[in-house]
């Protein structure tokens, strides 16, 4: 797991969460508990009496899916906003929203259908997130011949930190990084080795059993776990 | 033309029952296979059955070759991210989205979504039925 530095009390933000289900209710109680502020938007009475209980300083009986209840929640003074409704369009256009009419910076929203991601990513609707593709990806990595796993996307997973483990029967096994010629767009960070850190040179043999640390462009891994795994993988 | 209804309510079937009638080739989307009864009779409408909001079921329903698109949904959202869908992402030449809510005009503006909302054309016409029934009456306001 990618190391986190805890948010201090100047880096503390105000956040909104739209959607008081059981996401939503969690994800509030959590970053209220990391010192952040927070207001949760939920349009269902029903849920929103339960919600009072325990929340009901910050709770916001609106639609957050609508400008005015967003302005109800005090979105234009918002760093984060994130739509975690049970309904993809509902988070969709909350997102869009919370941009759009109240310039709020970051945006993140829940998706059930990992293909809606690439429509959060047309129309800049920020952040799609998508429990589906997370446990996808968990067992996905079971069964990949390739031992490589993200360890830490940035800049909204453009580029991303990479964890690879060098099995048997990698073809670079043997080579300095010299030889590799790693593709442009990734570099090979660090090497552990027998509960040591190698920061690789030219010179650097990648050995079995080597976990190997890289960065890369999103659109040169493919290219990276080739050289690492070899093309049948 | 080659349109696609998504949404099989009420206002959903009739418009596909004018656009078959008028000679466009027609295919209706919706979740619920009960809604389909409506156009039960129309064997030339295709019906594809699955949510809107799921370009696989789009793709099927045929978002890449079809000219217009029309998003009749029960739920506003609904609409809203069907239209942009199939702007963005299968470039649909003519796109409209219905919305019940008349706040959400400005909202439309800013995305660029063509739609209509029949609750304010019902309210103007209520409004209009109204006023031409008051006729003389009506240029004394306040008057009863």
């Amino acid at each position: 797991m990618p190391v986190r530095l805890r948010a201090t009390g100047a880096s503390n933000m105000y956040v909104i969460v739209v959607g008081g289900g059981k996401v939503g209710y969690y994800l509030t109680k959590t970053l209220l508990a990391e010192g952040h502020e927070v207001a949760i938007v939920e349009r269902d009475e029903k849920v929103c009496r339960k919600l009072e209980l325990d929340l009901g300083e910050i709770l916001v009986h609106a639609d957050g899916s609508t400008p005015a209840g967003l302005e109800l929640a005090g979105a234009a003074r918002a760093q984060v906003l994130t739509a975690v409704t049970g309904q993809d369009e509902t988070n969709l256009v909350t997102c869009q929203v919370a941009r759009t009419f109240f310039n709020v910076q970051r945006t993140i929203g829940r998706i059930n259908n990992p293909k809606n991601e690439a429509l959060f990513r047309v129309l800049d609707a920020g952040t799609a997130v998508s429990s589906t593709q997370i446990i996808t990806d968990l067992i996905q990595r079971e069964v990949d011949t390739r031992h490589i796993q993200k360890l830490l996307p940035m800049a909204t997973g453009k580029v991303n930190l990479f964890e690879l483990d060098m099995i048997g029967s990698s073809p670079v096994l043997g080579k300095t990084v010299a030889d590799l010629s790693m593709p442009p767009g990734t570099l090979l960070v660090a090497v552990m080795r027998a509960g040591g850190v190698i920061v690789p040179d030219g010179r650097t043999q990648i050995l079995k059993g080597d976990r190997v640390i890289a960065v890369a462009q999103s659109d040169r891994e493919e290219e990276l776990a080739r050289l690492l795994f070899g093309a049948e993988a | 033309m080659f349109i696609i209804v998504v949404g099989c309510g009420r206002l959903g079937s009739s418009l596909a029952r004018s656009l078959s009638g008028a000679g466009h080739r027609v295919t209706v989307v919706d979740w619920n296979p009960q809604r389909f009864e409506r156009i039960a009779d129309l064997p030339e409408v295709a019906q594809i059955l699955g949510t809107g909001i799921d370009v696989d079921v789009m793709r099927q329903a045929g978002a890449e070759e079809c000219d217009a698109l029309v998003a009749v949904t029960d739920h506003d959202n609904s609409n809203i991210m069907i239209a942009q869908t199939a702007e963005q992402i299968f470039k649909v030449r003519h796109v409209v989205a219905r919305v019940n809510d008349p706040r959400t005009g400005p909202l439309l503006e800013r995305f660029g979504i063509r739609a209509v909302c029949p609750t304010q054309l019902a309210a103007d016409a209520l409004f209009e039925t109204l006023q031409s029934g008051w006729g003389e009456e009506a240029s004394r306001p306040g008057q009863r």
